[in-house]
């Protein structure tokens, strides 16, 4: 049996019903992953079955996930894909994986990604690039390509994301997994490795959108050592799952539609908005005119915070000095130390504050016109590894269509819509929602996923 | 508001590379140059907005005054300093080669 | 020869005695602590930690700005500031540089009644320590220290020389003390000064030039000493038509010198960054207003001192109790205990002579020390039978001294006095002794 093609919840109903043991469903995963990550590398720590709750009414009793390698794991080396970091052994937990084990969830493995969480490709892992499990020779996306390449090609249930200025979206796009960007502090970022602290956010991969809804009640909420996580109460996003807005408007920003979009990624979204139509769904155009302006807002903004954020690896905790960084890390720092450098701060730093607010105040008058926005994920499927990678401003712009959600701190999840016709690589959606909207985005996504009767399966090895 | 456009030269490279405190070989301080005058060049798109009455955002939060309560009950001490580079014997400390003191 | 004007700021760092650090919940009081033993992944700067503030701290801050006329900002924010040394854990300090939580205001010195402007005063985060100790090739961090609260207070660059630095440190060490937000000791390190000194010269429009930052200084005398010997040593180069350099010195306990650290040139690029794991700090107007309210009940030094000379007590007396607070508040506490009677009568001002000439420890619970004190201040009941028998004896025993001061010698009067306390191993006071023996001679 594929265990690894069943939801969340039909697992959980086979643990439940003592059909399967969770020391069974661990080995089943665990040869996943010997079988499939020396090729796919989405996997950098394989973690031995722990000792978890042993109460089967706890809602991920068995379910083994993997976390991407920016959160912290005592005990369990975690490395955010930097040999900066490469023995560290954590003192402590992230809030997240303490919530995640607190819900019975097993820790299979720790994803590999771009180290620190820079990059659109993973190609920036100091420990190897992930190859998209769909065709090797592709990238899976960044800079959390390990995370969606491990539940697509099921060797984990599910994972935990970061998403920066699209690392869950890009990678969920370009592997065919369902990936949402929470809206700014819905869940907690204590315990995981900062990259850009005002833009992080911390976000689950799933198979399916109720798998993600799933997750995310689990993991969001208030934190005491998060002073940024919210302060409201959470609703259960699994139980309003089905509901349907009456009278939904989706908004359709044209500069999302340019000719940037490559035709491929273009046919695919018109199926989607046409599948959207088809349940009555009314289309509205609107116009999002900074869009244009916020990778460049974004490059100061995030390499600013990641220059003072990375300050703190030196040799005196960790071991390894900062000669050991990787090439883009440098570039990020130094480009961040020179936007907050003495004499530049004003025409970099504090400009692209501005242009945060105008494209915060830009989203927020759209949102009076339309409840949600849908666009394409990237305006490509993914490239092939080693196209991008040295031209750092190429690699940057396949964020186009993530990063204003980061910098206007709203929700966004990714929602796969098929392969490609020509590469036959998978192609994403997402649904954009105001601050907090995240329960009218996931149902509107499951609405879309049950219409196409479900997403691709991942059926290779 | 118009400034310059600013390029980096190779001086800047090594003054910003001395600020996050990394080493740069000859061809990597070439290589940065290109790349981040490229990446500075394309950010020159933002003074097409004009920005002077607007307030900045630098916190996304859309609350303020998150305050902790002093109170050590809530302390997070850590116990066993193990997988950090310490000093061995009875008193964990970390060390550092010596430097003048400030 | 030209007259060079001394422009003297102080920078001051008070550790607030908050129970916890400032940016986590570990224990702040470092003293003593066995090495990193009271650390976090906050405050070791582990990586995915996040800092929290401390709402005390910041209320105590606000406290101290209030007692010293400052404006509050309404929304304040921290920052980073970054520079790399091995006993800052994060590469970069929690701190502020923007929005201040208190600005522009003043303080009053008692004794030179000199006003002294405040330009700021802000909150940010000790770093750890750094031991230069056994190892030859190896200094030793310690990081309990690392994110206790620390207060910096900026004055403007006004002060005119040694004597008034000295005071205003005094001064505020007692605003301090009196808001019982530290223990402001200097030798302890929680409370640390850095003065900037530098000499104006006639020619000179603005500020200098150049300005000198002295560290190390951890006793009032050392903070005079220290800033005497810069502005000799500026005037001799100026006296050259040189420019002294803008420099970092240390300063030299065991020949009261200053010594060169760093120059300027060397000087850090800061890169401030508005903290974005801390949401700004808001003080609304309750909250504002019951600051302030708090403030105005605390007996701060100045107000103290009137107390206590309105209690009739001797100004120099009264500025010693002021001084310590420990005594003073002590004192009080016993004129609590006092009757109306005592209070008129003067007893207070003995209260203070025997707690100030340690004729009474003060070491006594207050009840102990009020009681003794009525004993001592008692008079004694004078058994005057025996003394009359005294007074007879030493008339017969000094005949030549009675017959002296007949002749008109006091000298010879006191002289009997003399012998009789001597003979009554001092049961009577002297002055009944010296009546009595007046009536009977007379």
């Amino acid at each position: 049996m594929k265990l690894h093609h069943l939801s969340i919840a039909q697992l959980r109903m086979m643990l439940l019903k003592k059909q399967i043991s969770k020391k069974e469903v661990f080995k089943y995963f665990q040869s996943r992953i010997q079988k499939l990550n020396p090729t796919v590398n989405a996997i950098l720590t394989e973690t031995e079955e722990t000792e978890t709750m042993d109460d089967v009414t706890l809602p991920l009793y068995g379910i083994p996930f993997s976390m991407k390698d920016t959160y912290l794991t005592k005990g369990i080396r975690t490395t955010a894909g930097s040999r900066i970091l490469k023995d560290y052994i954590p003192q402590y937990d992230a809030t997240v994986y303490t919530k995640l084990k607190n819900s019975g969830a097993i820790l299979i493995g720790k994803s590999n990604c771009d180290a620190w969480g820079h990059g659109s490709s993973t190609e920036n892992s100091d420990f190897g690039p992930v190859k998209n499990p769909w065709n090797n020779a592709y990238v899976a996306g960044g800079s959390s390509g390990g995370s969606a390449a491990s539940v697509i090609s099921g060797m984990s249930m599910f994972d935990i994301g970061e998403d920066t200025g699209g690392s869950i979206r890009l990678p969920s796009s370009f592997c065919s997994t369902v990936g949402l960007k929470v809206s700014y502090g819905l869940t907690s970022r204590y315990g995981c490795i900062a990259y850009a602290s005002s833009l992080d956010t911390v976000g689950p991969i799933g198979k399916s959108v109720e798998d993600v809804a799933i997750i995310l009640e689990i993991i969001a909420g208030n934190d005491l050592l998060d002073a940024t996580s919210v302060r409201h109460k959470i609703p259960k996003y699994t139980r309003t799952l089905r509901d349907k807005k009456n009278g939904l408007v989706i908004g359709l920003p044209k500069e999302y539609f340019k000719n940037s979009l490559t035709p491929s990624v273009a046919k695919k979204i018109q199926e989607t908005i046409a599948v959207y139509k088809e349940m009555g769904i009314a289309f509205k155009e609107v116009s999002l005119s900074l869009t244009d302006y916020a990778i460049a807002a974004y490059y100061l903004l995030a390499t600013s915070e990641a220059s003072s954020n990375l300050a703190r690896y030196d040799s005196v905790r960790f071991g390894n000095d900062r000669s050991v960084f990787g090439e883009e890390a440098k570039r990020r720092m130094m480009l961040g130390a020179f936007t907050l450098s003495a004499g530049y701060y004003d025409a970099y730093y504090i400009k692209a504050t501005k242009i945060r607010s105008l494209i915060k105040q830009e989203f927020d008058t759209v949102f009076k016109e339309v409840d949600l926005l849908l666009a394409p994920t990237s305006p490509t499927p993914a490239f092939k590894l080693g196209e991008k990678i040295n031209d750092p401003l190429q690699m940057y712009l396949s964020d186009i269509f993530t990063i204003p959600t980061n910098i206007a701190g709203i929700p966004a999840l990714s929602v796969p819509c098929g392969l490609s016709e020509d590469t036959k690589l998978p192609v994403g959606f997402q649904l954009l929602g105001p601050a907090f909207s995240e329960e009218l985005i996931l149902q509107t996504a499951y609405r879309y996923e049950n219409a196409v009767g479900g997403f691709l399966k991942f059926n290779a090895a | 508001m118009t400034r310059e456009h600013k390029q980096l030269s190779k001086k800047d490279i090594e003054y910003l590379a001395g600020l996050v405190k990394i080493n740069l070989s000859e061809s990597e301080i070439s290589k940065l140059q290109l790349q981040l005058n490229d990446i500075l060049t394309y950010v020159e798109k933002l003074n097409e907005i004009t920005t002077d009455t607007i307030q900045g955002t630098s916190h996304t939060v859309t609350f303020d005054t998150v305050l902790g309560a002093d109170d050590p009950k809530k302390a997070q001490c850590i116990k066993d300093l193990k997988g950090l580079h310490i000093t061995p014997g009875k008193k964990a400390y970390f060390s550092v080669s010596k430097m003048l003191a400030p | 020869m030209t007259i060079y004007t001394p422009i003297i700021g102080l920078e001051t760092h008070i550790e607030l005695a908050t129970q916890t650090k400032m940016f986590c919940r570990c224990p702040a009081e470092y003293f003593n602590a066995p090495p990193n033993t009271s650390v976090c992944p906050v405050c070791l700067g582990l990586p995915g930690a996040m800092p929290v503030a401390n709402a005390q701290a910041i209320e105590w801050t606000i406290l101290l700005g209030l007692a010293l006329n400052c404006t509050i900002t309404t929304r304040s924010f921290f920052e980073r500031k970054h520079y790399f040394y091995p006993d800052l854990p994060k590469g970069y300090q929690i701190s502020q540089y923007q929005s201040p939580l208190c600005e522009n205001g003043s303080l009053t010195l008692p004794e030179s009644n000199v006003t002294i402007p405040i330009r700021r005063i802000h909150l940010e985060e000790d770093t750890g320590k750094l031991l230069h100790g056994s190892s030859k090739n190896n200094s030793l961090i310690d990081f309990n220290r690392s994110g206790v609260p620390l207060v910096e207070v900026v004055t403007e660059p006004a002060i005119s020389d040694s004597r008034i630095a000295a005071e205003y440190l005094q001064t505020l060490q007692k605003y301090v003390q009196y808001l019982g937000i530290s223990d402001a000791d200097m030798e302890k390190g929680s409370m640390r000064c850095e003065p900037n000194i530098s000499l104006k010269s006639p020619s000179d429009k603005g500020l200098p030039q150049y300005k000198v930052e002295v560290k190390n200084i951890n006793s009032f005398k050392f903070v005079r000493k220290a800033i005497d010997f810069e502005l000799k040593r500026q005037t001799s180069i100026l006296q050259k038509n040189e420019i002294p350099l803008q420099e970092t010195r240390r300063y030299m306990e065991a020949n009261g010198s200053t010594a060169s650290m760093r120059q300027k040139e060397e000087a850090h690029d800061y890169r401030y960054m508005p903290e974005p794991d801390i949401p700004p700090v808001v003080i609304n107007q309750d909250q504002f207003n019951s600051l302030k309210k708090r403030v105005e009940t605390v007996e701060l030094p100045n107000k103290r001192l009137k107390t206590l000379v309105n209690m009739q007590i001797k100004r120099e007396d009264a500025l010693l109790l002021v001084d310590d607070k420990y005594l003073g508040d002590f004192l009080l506490e016993i004129v609590q205990l006092c009757t109306k009677e005592e209070k008129q009568s003067g007893f207070i001002q003995k209260l203070v002579n025997y707690l100030v000439n340690k004729k009474i420890s003060h070491t006594l619970s207050k009840h102990e020390f009020y009681a003794k004190a009525k004993t001592l201040s008692k008079p004694v009941e004078t058994d005057m039978a025996s003394l009359k028998n005294y007074i007879a004896n030493a008339i017969e025993n000094n005949k030549v001294a009675v017959s002296d001061y007949k002749l008109g010698s006091l000298n010879a009067i006191n002289a009997i006095v003399g012998s009789i306390m001597k003979e009554s191993k001092g049961s009577f006071q002297a002055k009944i002794v010296l009546d009595e023996l007046k009536k009977v001679l007379r």
